[in-house]
Formats: structure tokens, sequence, C-alpha cells
């Protein structure tokens, strides 16, 4: 703290400070402690340092403080982004995201280096995402990347810090390491009744699906993919998203230098459309969740709150002390210490930087007064919005407040943040000069109005999580009772145990498969085409612009293949001519990878031709019958290189090949892949389909209908020329 | 609000911080910290440490009680915990309208208390026309005690002159109470605090049990791993208290009476057998002044009690298998000497260096190689630092990862450090690591109001805070093996775990 102005508030902190023994019940007598309170002397000056605020040309904001108390430099960069952004399809993509940032670190700071080498220097660079308190909106809407270093380590720790904010790898395997745990996490969340407490009640009061209060499940994780992360890193970590707190022991021109040297060459991005706060639909539910193992109830009950500009923001703030908050107020008395029902209970009304907060009252108390409980807090919040609080909790809330304002200046580094976040969300930059004044001003008869305004019993969503069977009156006496089912949804691509492969089942798999290819034509007849020109027209659904129509004409033979495709988008071509290949669409011509030639020519040939190819050497399991639609297929499992598989469905009664199914990773992210064959008819005595539906996770993806197909021709060799 | 009674496995965290942070700064320019605590030992034997720190017109303080769940003898579980929610019911002064009145009464309901616990305590032989009739004269006086209370008057006082952060925690090992004030509520500070030990008043104490039973219910009762850790600690301690639930077992806190109360009270408190740290905007005459005025009317007490029962070796592996609806859960626990032993040291860098952060072997193999747990890591001093403890390991398995499985995966790890050491850069490392959480952990006021406490209390002197960080870097990597061999020895281990039946 090198430069300081000084600010007055001795005398006005001094006077508040003698009405403090007041406040006892008036029969109460405590001669020492009035004596003592008498003689308090007037509180010193606060010294308030010196917060310097930058804008860097491209639109970061910079807030910087020095402390030389120690040797230690902090860094918190605050974000508009969370899991409110998040596709609801993907819900707990941010979480990954923000763990993958660290984990995964950057191409010159691999993840699994940075733990060493950060932990070896006693310093922390973290990214702080997802997983929300209802009390604040870290997660929801608000990202933050923090680091902390000695002095002596600052440039390399910086340098991290900045690397791992701009160029995250996101590399796969730290990606799956994450969704492991992730979905660890998932199937742990029921286990303590206090986490399904907190995760439920949010629902009740922003909606279950809100963005506010949903949360991932297994197939949100298994829809994420990399690019996801990339995508949401790019469009969302820019410098004119970020507001910056630098503070510790540097010197602010000398630290500003190495902001503007780390950031200044990143440019703003003009796209951030933040989405709409939650709206309400909070009915007054009463839900109850069983809970088997318990014998206490977790009660959490509310409905949506206020904002920080709420015009009855002080007002609260008094009611908030009064009848929830602390040793003072009325719920503690009467549910803690008179009627001796729980350890915890409380009621805040949470003022949302972003988006309005709950007002959120709760208790666990045993199950055996679990209504009762809730009956006398309704009591009381009711009591609130009927009568005038008494002057002399006024007095004491007030005083509380006022006489603990010193603390909010205890951390040069926490009245820069605070700084920082007034910015960050718009708050009003004048509301700590004025804190005084406006808790000063606040009346019982405010206090009364303001909870008329914004609190509203008969509103008030109740959540129990609990043993309903134990309780001491039926919940439903409090009125109509939703039961809330919190059972984990299992993945909808979850694969099936396979059994231990016998020489049975292999050799009994191989004889089905054999039986399809000579019920087809045999091999032989397979064997025998080594030329194919085919039309079709392939749909594809479920695209952003509804179904659309692909016209393909698909000549292949050998090492060369020709597809020309005409799209929506415009005319599209692909061209493989041995070791080389092409592709070329509306923005020039591109050349494949040896892995893309590969694939495409083993897939130019009609599907089952291509399944019979690639399964000849293949061990094949036979896992039994299995019926679908009403029609009765043998199941054959093929095992494929490292943990790949393919299952083949045969019709039970013709061996014909009517199904594949695999898990592959699609443009939309991993999936279950199931192919359905049908319209079998010749080609050159052997069968092909001419109908292939496509399906992802059970949903149509896209279908491929033959118009035309001959085998054996010979084409053109201009037909697979380098496209120009 | 008096939370962390139990020192549950929630505080795993705050008991390895503490330790990691107590290391000495061998660095220059930071050497004066260690001269500018004062130190100030008046006649009744309290010691109050003073580390003045003028930049804000605030100060915090911490108060350490030298008594524990661990001081309590079986019957009487739980009396540390139930004294330290009594600290904030007031005194003779604070919290009644007519104190003489107040006392007879209380006085009446203790004999009443007792001859109906008595009554109770007969069963099938108790005389239920008695038992009614006791029943009734003491809720009549309860009742009647109840309307000359004035409630939670201490809590207020402190919220209404300007005091945030009011708690206090049990542990095995100590009582502990802080809060922090604008400094210039020094004396009103001096005058409630040495209250609380020099005149309290046990009100409202039967209220209060049931206040605690909810408590109970809620960190240890209704919650999979609160349930868990209770069972661990009992299969690893044969004889010793450690092996006893902090919060007290429901029997006892059911049964425990206001005259217990006191007289836990009259052993185990007293000057002697506390401390306290201030830090912050005060000044040591003044300090000085109050502590004399007030502190000085505390006491001497008895001092430190001895707890009779050593811990006998233990002859074999201990397994206690939970079967429980939540998911797998496992502590591993082995035998090592208390905090102020010579293999201290060298015991906390092995549970660093094995589990404690994103680079320790357990979070390397387990979490990110071959990803069998969720999460895993060490810890000593568990559940407490006084007396000989556990350093205990906590392992939670991946979905679909055998409890047993990733259990073998952590010896295999523990086998390694066994064979074949750690590596010098390892131990490079943790010493930089501790020099540098020493440093950071020297901002706060209350954070280092607690640490001085820890290092006067548990290691003998508050010096040791600032001398340790020498010890730390006289380590050798032949250290960590030798004791990594001595004590994670299989015969010396106890595990608890969750296996998953749904259903029960």
């Amino acid at each position: 703290m090198n430069k300081t102005m000084r600010i007055l508030f001795s005398t006005l902190l001094g006077i508040m400070l003698l009405a403090g023994g007041m406040a006892m019940e008036s029969q109460a007598k405590t001669p020492t402690y009035d004596k003592v309170l008498k003689k308090t002397p007037p509180l010193r000056d606060i010294q308030i340092p010196e917060v310097t605020r930058v804008e860097l040309d491209n639109g970061m904001i910079v807030y910087l403080v020095e402390d030389h108390d120690l040797p230690v430099v902090k860094m918190n960069a605050r974000m508009r982004f969370g899991s409110i952004y998040e596709p609801a399809s993907k819900v707990g993509l941010v979480g990954v995201m923000g763990a993958v940032m660290r984990t995964g670190g950057t191409e010159q700071y691999p993840g699994d280096d940075l733990d060493v080498m950060l932990e070896n220097m006693g310093a922390m660079v973290e990214v702080d995402v997802g997983g929300a308190s209802p009390l604040s909106n870290k997660g929801v809407s608000e990202a933050r990347m923090r680091m902390r270093c000695l002095t002596e380590n600052l440039d390399e720790v910086m340098d991290v810090f900045v690397d791992v904010m701009r160029n995250p790898a996101f590399p796969q395997e730290k990606i799956d390491l994450a969704l492991t745990q992730e979905k660890t996490a998932i199937s742990r969340r029921n286990d303590d009744a206090d986490t399904i407490a907190w995760r439920e009640v949010k629902k009740l009061y922003y909606g279950a699906d809100s963005p506010y209060a949903r949360h991932p499940e297994y197939d949100t994780f298994d829809a994420i993919t990399r690019g996801d992360l990339q995508g949401f890193h790019e469009y969302f970590v820019h410098p004119n998203n970020i507001v910056l707190t630098a503070g510790g022991d540097f010197d602010t021109q000398e630290m500003l230098g190495k902001i503007k040297d780390a950031f200044g060459d990143w440019s703003s991005v003009d796209t951030f459309f933040p989405p709409n706060p939650p709206v309400s639909d909070t009915k007054p539910t009463i839900a109850y969740i069983y809970k088997e193992d318990v014998n206490q109830s977790k009660i959490r009950m509310g409905h949506m709150g206020i904002m920080h500009d709420d015009e009855y923001f002080f007002p609260l703030r008094i009611l908030n002390e009064i009848l929830g908050g602390g040793f003072s107020s009325r719920l503690f008395s009467r549910v803690r210490s008179q009627e001796e029902l729980a350890y915890s209970v409380f009621a805040w009304m949470v003022a949302g930087d972003h988006h309005p907060g709950p007002f959120l009252v709760g208790t666990d108390t045993k199950s055996e007064s679990t209504v009762y409980a809730i009956e006398i807090i309704l009591e009381e919040i009711r009591k609130v919005t009927e009568e005038l609080v008494t002057e002399d909790e006024l007095a004491r809330a007030k005083n509380s407040l006022k006489n603990s304002f010193v603390f909010e200046f205890t951390s040069p580094y926490a009245i820069a943040g605070e700084k920082a976040a007034t910015e960050f969300w718009g708050k009003d930059p004048e509301y700590l000069d004025k804190f005084l004044s406006n808790v000063d001003a606040v009346t019982a008869e405010d206090v009364l109005e303001a909870a008329q305004a914004r609190i509203h019993p008969d509103e008030i969503a109740i959540l129990v999580v609990g043993r309903e069977e134990d309780f001491d009156k039926p919940l439903s006496t409090l009125g109509e009772v939703v039961e809330i089912d919190i059972t984990i949804p299992a993945p909808s691509n979850q694969d099936e145990e396979i059994p231990e492969p016998t020489d049975a089942s292999l050799a009994e798999g191989r004889l089905l498969l054999d039986a399809s290819l000579m019920e087809a034509g045999g091999r032989s007849s397979m064997d025998k085409l080594n030329s194919f020109d085919m039309s079709a027209d392939f749909v594809i659904q479920g695209g952003p612009m509804g179904a659309m129509t692909f016209k393909i004409r698909q000549r292949s033979e050998a090492d060369r293949l020709r597809v020309d495709m005409s799209t929506p988008f415009g005319d599209m071509l692909q061209v493989i001519n041995g070791d080389l290949g092409w592709m070329k669409n509306p923005m020039g011509v591109q050349s494949l990878t040896p892995e893309q030639i590969r694939e495409s020519l083993a897939d130019a040939v009609p599907d089952n031709i291509a399944i019979f190819r690639e399964t000849t050497g293949n061990e094949v399991q036979y896992l039994g019958m299995r019926e679908m639609d009403g029609v009765e297929y043998d199941l054959l499992y093929i095992y494929g290189e490292d943990d790949e598989w393919t299952k083949l469905y045969l019709d039970r009664s013709t061996h014909i090949l009517s199904a594949k199914e695999s898990r592959e990773i699609t443009d939309q992210g991993p999936a279950l892949v199931q192919v359905f064959f049908s319209d079998y008819k010749k080609l050159n005595g052997f069968m092909v389909p001419y109908v292939s539906r496509t399906l992802h996770n059970g949903e149509l993806f896209g279908e491929t209908t033959v118009k035309e197909i001959s085998a054996n021709g010979s084409f053109d060799d201009s037909l697979f020329e380098e496209p120009k | 609000m008096m939370r962390k009674a139990t020192a549950a496995w929630i505080r795993l965290g705050a008991v390895l911080s503490l330790l990691v942070l107590a290391a000495l700064p061998a660095w220059a320019g930071y050497e004066d910290i260690e001269n500018e605590v004062q130190e100030i030992v008046l006649d009744n034997g309290l010691k109050i440490l003073l580390l003045e720190r003028h930049e804000v017109p605030v100060f915090s303080f911490w108060t350490y009680v030298n008594v524990g769940g661990v001081d309590e003898t079986t019957g009487l579980t739980g009396l540390a915990h139930m004294f330290e929610h009594m600290a904030f019911k007031g005194n003779s002064e604070l919290g009644t309208t007519n104190f003489k009145k107040e006392k007879k009464i209380l006085d009446e309901m203790d004999l009443v208390y007792e001859e109906l616990r008595d009554e109770r305590w007969k069963g099938d032989k108790a005389d239920a026309d008695r038992l009614a009739e006791l029943e009734a004269e003491f809720e009549n006086l309860q009742d009647e005690a109840a309307a000359l209370v004035v409630p939670n008057a201490f809590g207020r006082m402190v919220e209404e002159n300007g005091g945030v952060g009011m708690n206090a925690g049990t542990s095995p090992d100590a009582t502990q109470y802080f809060y922090s004030m604008p400094s210039n509520q020094l004396e009103l500070w001096a005058l409630m605090e040495s209250d609380r030990f020099v005149r309290p008043v046990l009100r409202e104490f039967y209220k209060e049990r049931n206040v605690i039973i909810e408590e109970r219910r809620m960190r240890s009762e209704s919650n999979p791993q609160g349930r868990l850790f209770e069972e661990f600690l009992a299969t690893a301690f044969l004889g010793h208290s450690y092996g006893q639930p902090t919060i007290g077992h429901r029997s006892d806190i059911e049964a425990y009476s206001r005259l217990d109360a006191y007289e836990f009270y009259e052993k185990h408190y007293g000057a002697k057998n506390m401390m306290i740290a201030v830090v912050g905007d005060i000044y040591y005459d003044d300090l000085k002044k109050v502590a004399k005025k007030y502190f000085g009317r505390i006491e001497p007490g008895h001092g430190e009690q001895p707890i009779r029962t050593i811990e006998p070796e233990q002859l074999g592996e201990r397994r206690m298998v939970m079967k429980d609806p939540a998911q797998p859960f496992m502590f591993i626990g082995y035998h090592i000497p208390e905090s102020k032993h010579e293999d201290s040291n060298a015991l906390q860098a092995l549970a660093d260096i094995l589990g404690q952060g994103r680079s320790s072997r357990l979070s390397t193999t387990l979490i990110k190689d071959t990803q069998q747990a969720l999460w895993a890591g060490s810890f000593t001093g568990f559940p407490g630092e006084r007396f000989p403890n556990l350093m205990a390991l906590v392992a939670l398995p991946n979905q679909g990862i055998d409890p047993v499985e990733l259990e073998e995966a952590v010896y295999a790890e523990i086998d390694k450090i066994r064979e074949e050491g750690i590596t010098d850069a390892e131990l490079a490392g943790y010493k930089q690591r501790a020099r540098a959480q020493f440093i950071q952990g020297l901002e706060g006021n209350t954070g280092m109001a607690a640490q001085l406490c820890w290092a006067e209390m548990i290691l003998g002197d508050w010096r040791k805070l600032f001398s340790r960080l020498e010890e730390i870097d006289a380590i050798t990597v032949e250290d960590v093996k030798r004791v990594a061999n001595e004590y994670l020895v299989e015969k010396h281990r106890s595990v608890a775990m969750i296996v998953t039946e749904p259903g029960l």
C-alpha cells in the first residue's frame, strides 16, 4: 500500500458504536458491558489503497492494486460465460472445458508438466467454471481464471496463466479423463441428501429445464466433443469479455507493461449474445424426494428473488439480518434456540449480479419434526410480510451492518476485486460510498413494504428430502405433494455386457456369417464384382435446415474412386487415384489424408459387400437370438482392432444381413450408429441392399436410396484426374 | 455458528493445509515476522501472543483450549463439544434478565434431572409414576428458566458491535473459538471472551442437547461418509480415545447432564490449559492492560490432563466393510506418531509426495493414468496430532471400478516408495512448495492467529512455526524411504470402505 488516500469514517462509526449496548432487552441488566461499551473509542481512519483501472485497446479491463506485505502476486480474470450458455443437449460442456483447459494445458505447457511445474513452485493456476452454488454467479454466468505465486516466479507463472487462457490444447485424452470423472460424479450424486436438496430446489424456483437449474446427464456428457470445447472457448474467451484483477507485490506500471505484453496482441471479437435471464415459473409446489438412509429431513424452500439494483435492496438486506441471518435472527432463535428443532436454519434474499437470485430458506430437522418445522418457518416468513419489525430488531440489524463495514476494506486485493465485479456486472459504483447512509435511512415501514413486495409466502416452493414414513404428519397437510423421481437416467447408449467368447459361440458365429454370405450369392459371385457405378439419393435428416437431399453418383474400381455430389450448397467432387485423393467444393480443392483415402475406398462398394469383405479374418461370436419390431434376428458380434466392435443382425429365417451396429465418433459426437438394410436386389448374381437407413443414438440420421447400379463396367481414366 | 464439531472427514483438507503451512521461510527480506510476535504471560499462566498489523483497524483472535474429544471417557463422549456450544450461551451477566432467580431454577433442575436420569436408567424396573412426575417437574423448571433467558445475547453482542466470522470448533485435540472485530472493540472483546471462561452459565443446556443431536444426524447419521468416518476411527483405534466420535455417541449426548458438563469444565478449562493469539491492529500495551484486567480473572486450573490409555501395538490388519446404498468410498489408515515426534516432518513429506496435489503419485497414477480413482489422497494428523495418530488415505473409485482393485493399486504405490524411495526432484519440489505455501499462509489475521496457536500447542513452541522450514530442508530421500518402511506396514493398517448395496 504505497499510495493511499484517506477517508474519514471515524466520526460516523464512533457515533454508531455508542449505540451498541442500548439494544439489549430492557429488563436485562449488563452493567459491566454497558460500562465498556460507553468508553469505546472511535475507530481509526480507514486507509483505502489506490486501485488503478486501465482499459486495453482490445477492450480488456484491468484493475491493479499494489500490496507489498508479502512477496506474493495474485490475478483473477472474470469472463462472462458459464453453464447457462450450454446447449441443452450438451449440459456439462463448460465444466469439462474449464477442467480440460487446466488438465490439458497448452502446446507449450502440457497439463501434466504444468502440474509438476506449478506445484514445485507452490504456485496455482486454476479455471473455475461449472458447479454453481445457489448463492453465487460463479459457474452459471461467470467463469474465472485465477493464479497465485511468489513474486520470484511471477514471469513464469503469468506466462502459463496467459497461455492456458488463450491457447488451451484440449487434448482428447484429457477430455476423456474429464468425462470419466464427470460420469462418476453423476453416479454419486444421489449419495448425500444435502447434495440432492441443493440441486433439486433450484429446479423448483427456476424451472426444471431452465439453464439456471438443469444439470448434466450421462447423455449430455456423451454428446460433448473436442470441437465443442474449442468452439466454446473461441466464442467466449476473448479480451473484451474479460475483466482482470491483479494484486500484490509489484510496481503498477511495470505490471501493466507485462499485462499489455501478454494480452495486447489479442484481438477483440464482437459476437457475444448473452441469453435471456430466467423467467420465474415457480408454482407453490410441495415436492418430496424419498431418501431411505436418513433420519433427518433436508428442507429447502424458495422462490425467485431480486437483482442487485432492486429498489428494495437495502430494506431487504436489513430483513435478511432480522429474519434468517446470523445469531440474532428470528429463525435462529425460534427454530434452533427455542424449539430445538435444528442445528442449521437460514433464510436469505439473494441479490443476483447477473440474474435474480432466489429467496432461499432452509433447515435440517429430524424426520419426526419435518412438517412442524416447515409450518413454523412459514409462520415466521408470513409474519415479516404482515407486521412491522421492532425498533429493537431494526437497530440491531443496522448496527451489525454498519459496525462490520470496516471488514469490506481488509484486503487490497479484495477491494480491487470488488471494483472489478462492480464494473463487470454494471453495479452501482457508489455502492460502498453510500452504504452507511443507505443502511441508516431504512425504516421499519420500508422493511415491511419491501417484504410485501418481494416475499410471497403463498408462492414458496417447498422441497423435502427424507423418509415420509417417519414424519410427524403427512406432507399433504401442507398441500398437494408432488413426488420427484431422482433416479439417474441410464445412458441411452449403454452397451450390453458381452459374454466371454467360447469355442462354440465363435464357431457358431462364423457359421452364421458364412451362411449369410452364401444366401446373398456366395463369396465367388461377390469377388467377381470388381467395379461399380451407382446413382443414389442421400436424404439427411435433422440438419439445421430440415431434411436435405444430396444426389450422388459414385464410380469405383480397385483403388480408384470418383464421387459426384449435388448438394443444396453447390456441387462437390471427391476423386481418389491410388495414393492420391482430392475433395473439391465451392471453396476450392483440398487433398485427402491417407486415412480418408483408405476409408473412402473401403466404403465405395455396396454396404453388405463392405461388411463381408472387412470381416473375413475377424473373430465372430454368436450372441443368440434378438427380436426387433416382431422380427427375429441372429446377433453376431465382430471383434475389431483395439476395443472396436460391430454387431450384425441376420434375419433368422433368411440369414439376410439386416442391420449393423457400432459405436463411432460422428460429426455430432460419439454415437451408437445403426444402419438398417432393405430392398435387396440382385446385381450380377449377388444380392445388394438398395435402401440403407442410418440412425444415430436411435434418431434417424439419413437414408440412402439407390436409383441405379451396375457392376464390372470400365471407366475413362480422365474421370480420376486431379480436379481443377 | 459452532460448526465443525466432529472434525469430520471434511476437515481433512484443513488439517492438511495447517501442516503444510507450518514451514519456515528461509528467505531474506521476510525474517522479521518471527521477531514481531510478542508474548504476554499472565500470573494465572495464560499465554497470549500478539502480532501487530496496523494496516486496517481490525483484529482477529484465536482461543485454543487444550481439551477435545480425546479427553473424554466412555459414557461421557461429546462433552468437549457440548461445552463449546455452551460458550455461546452467555454468562451470569449476559444472557439473562435475572441471574439470581435463574440460578436457583437451574440448580433445582440439576437435582431433578439427575434423579430423572437415574430412574430412566432403571429401564424396565423404573417407577413409571415417579418417572412421569419427574418429567413434568423437569419440563416446568425448564420453561421457568427459559422465561429468564435473553436468547443468543452473546452472539448479538458480537454481531451488533461489528464482529464477523464468529465460530468455534471442537476436534479430538482441542476446542477453538474465534472471530474478528473492529480494533476499537478490544476491551469489549476481552470482557466477552474472558467471561466465557470466568463466569459461564450453562443455560438452555437440555435444549442445546437436541440441537447437537440434529448436528449429529446431519454430519454422521444421515451422511454415508460421516457414518463410515466413525466406523473407520473405531476400527483403527482399539484403546485410545481417538477412536471415539468427537460429537459424541448418540446415547452419551442423550444422557449427559449439566453437572457432567460443569465437572468436565472444572477439570479441563483453566488458564494453564489454554492460550490466545491476537493478530491485527492492536498495540502491545493496550492488550497487556485488558489482558490482565479481564483474562487475569480466569482460574489457573489443573493444566493438561494426562490421557492414560496408550494405543497398543496393532497385531494385524483390520477391515470394516459397510454395505450402504451410497457409492464406494474408502479410508485406509496406518499408525504414525504424534506431530511433535522427530519422524513427523518426513512423514508429512511422504504424505505430500504420495497423495497431495495434482502431481502427487496417487494423482498421477490412479487419477490420470489408470483412471481407477475419481480421487485419491493422503494426510497425516488423522484424526488429531497431539497423540500417535494415523496417516490416512482416502480413495474414491471411478464408476465401474471395484473398490478392492483400487485399494490394491493404492498399496502398489505405497510399495513402490517403500522399495524404491522417492526421487530427489520430488523432495526438492516438496521443499520449495512448503516454503511458498508458508509465505502465502501468512496472509490473513485469523489464519495467522490459528497457526501460532497450532505451533505452540501441538509442536510445543510457537517459534517452530518459523523454524520448521529448516527441519524440512534437512529431510533426505532416505528419511522418507525409512519412514515409509517403518510406518506404512500391513500389520498396522486399518481399512474401512463402503461397498454399494442398494435398497438397504
